[in-house]
């Protein structure tokens, strides 16, 4: 499904750091890990995982490390570091305080799981 | 690396420079900023051609792998850019400079702008289009498996993205692996290139996606890489702001709005008719004056007039006296016209500039050459002096005397020049000197001496003229819009050039200034305090001046008032220059002991003649000068004005001595200062009093 961007902006970040806390990934790896992961419900577009990758490296939420594929072509795999999962943790915490005030107001529509 | 051609570039550009100057032999700006632009072009090229060689040299370096291959690459490119371009500059700057002498800042800056900015543009396109080949040997190993269009999308992210090229090599491997890993499942050509063009519109617009990956990517910088980044930006962002700064600060013109030339002759004016004027006599007297020869300025007794030992003419030798003499009757025209001149209530001449430049029109630059001819006279009238007193004359020589007082009044009148008053007190000095001489060996009778001392009293009627500095100050108003410019932040700046000019011609330098002095002044001028501020502190200096030179030494000794030196030396000299150049010549002024000085002998005069007629009438001298006072013989009590005391008055048995403590402030008893040769010094910093009375001699007269 196609969501607004402003709508999809601020949990990308979160959802990327839910998938590499679960292991460390390359870029095209992470993307379908997204698609999968979600039940083909959420996508991020290519001109979008490669930046947010690159500023949540900046941030130092993740770390990139260089590795040869089979291919004998390198590879950036990425894996989240102890500061991205307390980055996590914190953004699990609102994203669920969100959930039930949207709950609220949509008059239970979200459902609590 | 091709080493020759490093070499054939630099003489390409030297030879294209020549040319340069040999075809166009127009004189003047033109021919040196084209030669150095032919130069620039010239070295410019040669240095792309080495470039191109250690382009390919750095080609093969990778393609072989060889770490001393590519070293000998960068190298050949550090030298292209560094022999090639900028030497060939030098050597036709080199030429130029040669075959045209020195170049002004201003052609040499522009041409090496100029030349530079030209000849370095087609180096910049051969250097850019070097660098894409050699990116384009770098994509195809990485996107020799993807389809083209994918291919193209990843080199125009690339190439947009602007950034350090290991940074662009890692996002390129990036990008390339993921479309290789969204295209590894394709079984046909087709297929790839279906799923090509959807991920390609899924990545969407290049330019955005190069600017969002470069910003990520400059976050992920370390810190010091970042400081070190800003620091350069901020490094450059400050050069050229000086350098634009520096070229708004060295094209400021002045703005002569105020004719203080006109304000100066005003101010002089006095308010009386042009016949009463003795300036007109004063000019005829110059242009009837003969001048000394050679032989009369050598000779001691000329030259050293004022010394005791030569007082009396008929004790010089023969030759001296038949070759004063003859100056003497030579000059008799002038003299005439000179004490014509001084009897006149006052002088008054209208100040023109002597410069044709207007930029040169400043009241700084009036020549004052009437002082030393003044001068001249005044010693002619002396030597009449003492020639009619040998002839038994004393009136004549008395009425000589008055004229030079009365000449050197009308000088302190002045007050467009302190110089001009410095003389005049001088003149006036030596007038009254004379008188005392005369009133020591001549028989001068009771009535004589009190026709004389009311004389001398008319001549100041106010009182003995302190020195007026209004003129001086107005001088320095008129310098500070000759040299500053007029608006802008503190009302205006210093100009470099101008200030150069001036401080050069304030040390006597007429020849054209060194130009890379402009760098040291366009620093001084930039520190320099700025014009509105310039005009408060002088206008403050110049009041406290004024208020000083009514304040008596003594005073200013014991309440320790500070002197101009003083007063300089809390001012730094970086951002107060001007004021360093401009005051200092007025120190004595501002203490005005000179003047203190030549009140102190004029007071001492009146008081001499007094005190003889008291005692040709009534047989003794006086027991104190307050008897002078209460019975008439003078208005007022003479007053020592480095005492603070009236001048000491002892009489002696037939005699008396009458002196002012002098300039060390102490009364030493009488005692005047004398040199090695026994010669007095009436007035000695250290040592001694000033001693009026009696007219000292040399040890060797006594």
């Amino acid at each position: 499904m196609k969501f607004e961007a402003q709508l999809l902006k601020g949990v990308a970040p979160a959802v990327v750091l839910e998938i590499l806390s679960r292991g460390q990934m390359y870029g095209y790896e992470l993307s379908q890990a997204i698609e999968q992961r979600s039940g083909d419900i959420l996508t991020l577009g290519k001109g979008t995982l490669y930046p947010l990758l690159y500023n949540l490296e900046a941030k130092k939420l993740v770390k990139g490390r260089w590795e040869k594929a089979d291919s004998g072509r390198k590879r950036r795999y990425y894996s989240i570091t102890s500061k991205g999962k307390t980055q996590l943790a914190k953004q699990k915490e609102q994203l669920k305080e969100l959930q039930a005030g949207l709950n609220v107001v949509f008059g239970g529509a979200f459902g609590i799981a | 690396m091709k080493l020759p051609m490093v070499i054939v570039g630099i003489l390409v550009g030297a030879v294209l420079g020549i040319a340069g100057i040999v075809i166009y032999p127009i004189l003047g700006l033109l021919s040196p900023l084209l030669g150095m632009f032919i130069g620039a072009c010239a070295g410019g090229v040669a240095g792309v051609f080495t470039l191109k060689y250690s382009v390919l040299s750095y080609q093969r370096s990778v393609e072989a792998k060889s770490t001393m291959c590519r070293l000998d690459a960068y190298f050949g490119i550090f030298a292209a850019t560094i022999f090639g371009g900028i030497l060939g500059l030098i050597a036709t700057f080199w030429v130029l400079t040669i075959l045209y002498g020195r170049m002004n800042h201003v052609q040499l800056l522009t041409g090496i702008a100029f030349g530079a900015f030209l000849g370095g543009f087609p180096t910049v396109i051969y250097v850019r289009r070097y660098i894409r080949e050699l990116k384009e040997i770098q994509y195809a190993k990485y996107l020799v498996s993807l389809p083209e269009n994918a291919g193209n999308l990843i080199k125009s992210i690339i190439g947009q993205m602007r950034y350090r090229k290991k940074v662009q090599d890692d996002v390129m491997a990036e990008l390339a692996g993921h479309f290789e890993d969204e295209l590894r499942d394709c079984k046909t050509n087709e297929e790839r290139e279906q799923k090509a063009r959807r991920l390609i519109e899924d990545f969407g617009d290049a330019k955005l996606l190069a600017v969002l990956l470069r910003r990520a990517k400059k976050r992920c910088r370390p810190l010091w890489r970042t400081v070190v980044a800003r620091t350069f930006q901020t490094i450059g962002v400050l050069i050229l702001c000086l350098a634009l700064y520096t070229t708004w600060f060295l094209t400021g013109k002045p703005v002569i709005s105020v004719d203080y030339l006109e304000i100066i002759n005003q101010m002089s004016r006095p308010q009386i008719t042009d016949t009463d004027n003795a300036w007109p006599h004063y000019e005829k007297a110059f242009s009837l004056l003969v001048e000394p020869n050679e032989s009369l300025k050598r000779m001691a007794a000329f030259k050293n007039y004022r010394e005791a030992v030569y007082l009396q003419f008929n004790k010089l030798t023969t030759t001296e006296q038949l070759e004063i003499r003859k100056w003497v009757e030579q000059n008799n025209a002038a003299w005439q016209e000179f004490a014509a001149g001084s009897l006149k209530p006052y002088s008054y001449r209208k100040v023109e500039y002597n410069e044709k430049d207007e930029s040169d029109k400043m009241l700084w630059n009036i020549i004052l050459p009437h002082l030393g001819t003044l001068s001249d006279l005044a010693k002619a009238g002396i030597w009449r002096c003492r020639m009619e007193i040998e002839q038994g004359q004393p009136h004549l020589a008395v009425a000589d005397c008055l004229a030079i007082v009365r000449a050197g009044k009308h000088l302190q009148n002045n007050k467009m020049s302190t110089v001009e008053q410095l003389v005049g007190s001088s003149l006036a000095g030596l007038g009254c000197a004379e008188i005392e001489h005369i009133a020591a060996t001549q028989d001068l009778s009771a009535e004589d001496l009190e026709q004389l001392g009311q004389q001398l009293t008319k001549i100041y009627p106010d009182g003995y003229p302190l020195t007026n500095l209004e003129g001086e100050k107005i001088m320095f108003l008129d310098v500070v819009q000759h040299l500053f410019t007029d608006g802008g932040p503190g009302g205006g700046h210093l100009i470099p050039k101008r200030f150069l000019d001036f401080e050069l011609r304030t040390s006597g330098v007429h020849e054209r200034p060194n130009e890379h002095l402009i760098v040291p002044y366009t620093a001084t001028a930039m520190t320099h305090i700025r014009r509105d501020e310039t005009i408060d502190k002088a206008n403050e200096i110049y009041d406290q001046l004024n208020k000083t030179i009514k304040i008596s030494p003594y005073d200013r000794h014991i309440n320790r008032i500070k002197t101009s030196d003083e007063i300089l030396t809390e001012l730094p000299r970086y951002k107060y220059s001007l004021f360093h150049i401009f005051l200092p010549g007025s120190d004595r002024v501002s203490e005005s002991e000179l003047v203190y000085r030549g009140k102190t002998q004029y007071e001492a005069t009146l008081t001499i003649l007094a005190l003889q007629q008291w005692q040709m009438e009534k047989g003794d001298y006086p027991e104190t000068l307050n008897n002078l006072v209460e019975s008439g013989y003078l208005k007022e009590l003479p007053m020592d004005p480095f005492s603070d005391q009236p001048l000491v008055y002892k009489r002696t048995a037939d005699n008396f001595t009458l002196y002012s403590v002098g300039l060390n402030f102490k009364d030493d008893g009488g005692q005047v200062y004398r040199d090695e040769k026994g010669k007095p010094q009436l007035w000695h910093d250290e040592f001694g009093d000033a001693v009026f009375w009696p007219v000292q001699k040399s040890e060797v007269e006594q």
